[in-house]
């Protein structure tokens, strides 16, 4: 049966009964849309750039592989290359399966967990999970995540292991939550930086009265972070991405490492500082994306697309639910008395913050991902909490202006999902197009690849272009509207 | 039967998304069951295939055994609605793609005699610098402007007038 709080009970007061028709609705359709995106995946073959140089690496030996990413500059990553030379060695050689296999995987995982995270409980709850999940699928922060892989997408792994922190740390305490949070974190911040938010989603989650793990448990993972910086710092020298590392956003264009060098060689703070505002900013309102202020820039040349202001409508809207929901809780908020739908807000807020310092080198969309999923999380569980508060009667023409609002947010919501996937379908194109051209490109640049290099290039060419061929492009209606999602 | 306010505003949320996700899984399940609902256009031949700039199905056709030198039908809206029949490397210039050239020469399609002379100056005919620059480097010799294309849409015309 459905219970719904009335305003006065104020939001976030969850109801106590559980329709379990809800949560089987919830699962079912975050498996459908995860399956549907799936299905988009499998056309994109093994990308050429950023996995054939890749997979060449992890034909060397374990222990080659490991030590030199223990000893190299600038990153430390050992487990995302133990991750990827262990579906080499699994896969024996029929690479597309196992690797667009583990992809789809993947995104049926969080899916899933971003249900088990939210919770879904009423009738109501799972008619806005949907909502929930477009957000997640439909963020810009989102698209790095299915659209490369390495070949595979390691910030996917790090989102699916923030939510499965996320689910453990505002869970009850089990004896083994201690466990599977050390796990978490090593996996984590060997992986890639911003898994080092494993550690801020566990401590965050304490802070807002979260009891997934033990004190003991928490100050163990204190202790692995401070490992961490240890090993990277003083131990293996590693240290961290400086300016000539990569281009990266700034104003309303992109600098090259030459230029960042000339502009904030002397002093690179307020680029990070900018780094740092921007990354945020650009999860609260999709402007800038990637550190570039895209939409000013076409604002000031007087070309805004339509494009730009439904991105710009959609994510406003969200945050502007999240808004709603903070000043409707400001009295518990203040006086710390937290429901778990207060604490999955506040450390959407948490990770926001902290991912967007952890982004402090150098911007890109993808980074932002962590964030950019827990803002799907905020934004379902602020809107769940935000409808039943609603009166149960309007006037007409309110009540009518009010649905066409919502209709015109979710509309705005669906074209960037459908944007995500043609987005994909597109990219099915070009990854085959550059395989076709692998070898001369090659040439080109003088690269002589050795007999066995040669097989591998040839294996994964005639499995993107003869063996997995294209899917059919796609051209639906109104398709400028999705063109720049 | 009236809704509350509510529960309409949690409808209005589900619909867009709610067609959006039943679009997209008709696109996988058709395409699955072997339709292709919302396709765009799909190559039926060599010379579609290099038209619309799609090289791995120009290889794909390739090597199923399609001639590159051997005309075939080609939709109005791949080259031209004047331009019907063309070979593969002749449909390959309005993909105005240089690297799909040099592809087509990799694969043998393109000899170093005449038939690169005549390509070059339909290269000319529509103004593709960089195509005519890599078939004839040392400038064009014996093409006189206009003659080239006219040559391909003659066949088109003379393809119709058999009909």
């Amino acid at each position: 049966m459905t219970s719904v709080p009335t305003a006065a009970e104020g939001a976030a007061q969850r109801p106590e009964a559980i329709d379990r028709r809800a949560i089987w609705l919830s699962y079912a359709y975050a498996l459908i849309a995860g399956l549907a995106m799936g299905h988009f995946l499998l056309g994109l073959p093994i990308q050429l750039t950023d996995s054939f140089g890749n997979m060449l690496k992890l034909s060397g030996s374990w222990g080659q592989l490991l030590y030199g990413e223990f000893t190299q500059n600038a990153y430390l990553r050992p487990l995302l290359w133990a991750h990827l030379k262990l579906i080499y060695d699994l896969s024996d050689g029929a690479y597309f399966t196992w690797f667009r296999g583990v992809h789809v995987v993947q995104v049926l995982t969080l899916a899933v967990l971003y249900v088990a995270l939210v919770r879904p409980r009423t009738l109501l709850d799972a008619a806005v999970l949907p909502f929930g999940l477009a957000v997640l699928f439909g963020m810009h922060t989102f698209a790095g995540t299915i659209r490369e892989a390495f070949p595979i997408n390691t910030f996917m792994t790090i989102l699916i292991l923030c939510l499965a922190a996320a689910i453990v740390a505002l869970g009850p305490y089990r004896w083994w939550n201690d466990i599977v949070a050390t796990v978490l974190f090593v996996v984590a911040s060997l992986t890639v930086e911003t898994g080092l938010l494993i550690w801020v989603i566990f401590a965050g989650a304490a802070l807002v009265g979260g009891r997934g793990l033990s004190r003991v448990g928490l100050a163990g993972l204190m202790v692995l972070l401070a490992g961490y910086f240890y090993i990277r710092f003083v131990m293996f020298d590693v240290g961290s991405p400086g300016l000539v590392e990569r281009s990266s956003g700034f104003g309303f264009g992109v600098l090259d490492p030459d230029d960042l060098v000339a502009r904030f060689g002397g002093n690179p703070i307020p680029f990070y500082l900018y780094n740092i505002g921007t990354s945020a900013m650009s999860v609260l309102l999709s402007e800038p994306t990637a550190g570039v202020f895209r939409v000013t820039a076409a604002i000031g040349r007087g070309d805004v697309g339509v494009q730009m202001i439904m991105n710009l409508v959609a994510t406003m809207s969200v945050t502007a639910a999240l808004a709603a929901f903070v000043w409707r809780r400001r009295t518990e908020w203040f006086a710390r008395r937290f429901e778990r739908d207060d604490r999955l807000v506040a450390l959407f807020v948490i990770v926001l913050i902290a991912n967007a310092v952890i982004s402090y080198p150098y911007t890109k969309d993808v980074i932002m991902s962590p964030a950019g999923a827990f803002f799907a999380v905020a934004g379902f569980v602020a809107l769940r909490n935000l409808i039943p508060a609603l009166p149960s009667r309007l006037a007409p023409e309110t009540a009518a202006m009010a649905v066409a609002a919502a209709l015109i947010v979710s509309g705005t919501w669906a074209v960037r999902v459908i944007g995500t996937h043609l987005n994909l379908r597109t990219g099915a194109f070009v990854e085959r197009n550059e395989w076709v051209y692998a070898e001369s490109s090659l040439a080109d640049e003088g690269i002589v690849l050795t007999d066995s290099e040669s097989q591998l290039m040839r294996q994964l060419r005639d499995d993107a272009i003869f063996v997995h061929p294209p899917p059919p492009p796609l051209d639906p209606p109104l398709r400028a509207l999705f063109a720049s999602q | 039967m009236t809704i509350r306010f509510p529960v309409a505003i949690a409808l209005a949320l589900l619909a867009p998304i709610g067609v959006a996700t039943l679009v997209m899984l008709t696109v996988a399940a058709g395409e699955h069951t072997g339709a292709t609902p919302f396709a765009g256009l799909i190559p039926r031949n060599s010379a579609e295939a290099a038209g619309l700039g799609r090289a791995a199905e120009l290889l794909r056709f390739l090597k199923a055994g399609q001639d590159p030198r051997a005309v075939y039908s080609v939709r109005p809206e791949i080259l031209s609605s004047a331009i019907l029949r063309a070979t593969t490397v002749e449909a390959a210039m309005w993909s105005r793609q240089v690297e799909m050239i040099k592809l087509l020469e990799r694969e043998g399609a393109i000899d170093s005699g005449e038939e690169r002379t005549a390509l070059a100056c339909l290269a000319a005919d529509l103004k593709i610098d960089d195509v005519v620059e890599h078939l004839a480097p040392d400038g064009l010799i014996g093409c006189e402007l206009g003659q080239a294309l006219a040559r391909v849409t003659a066949r088109t015309t003379s393809a119709g007038s058999q009909r």
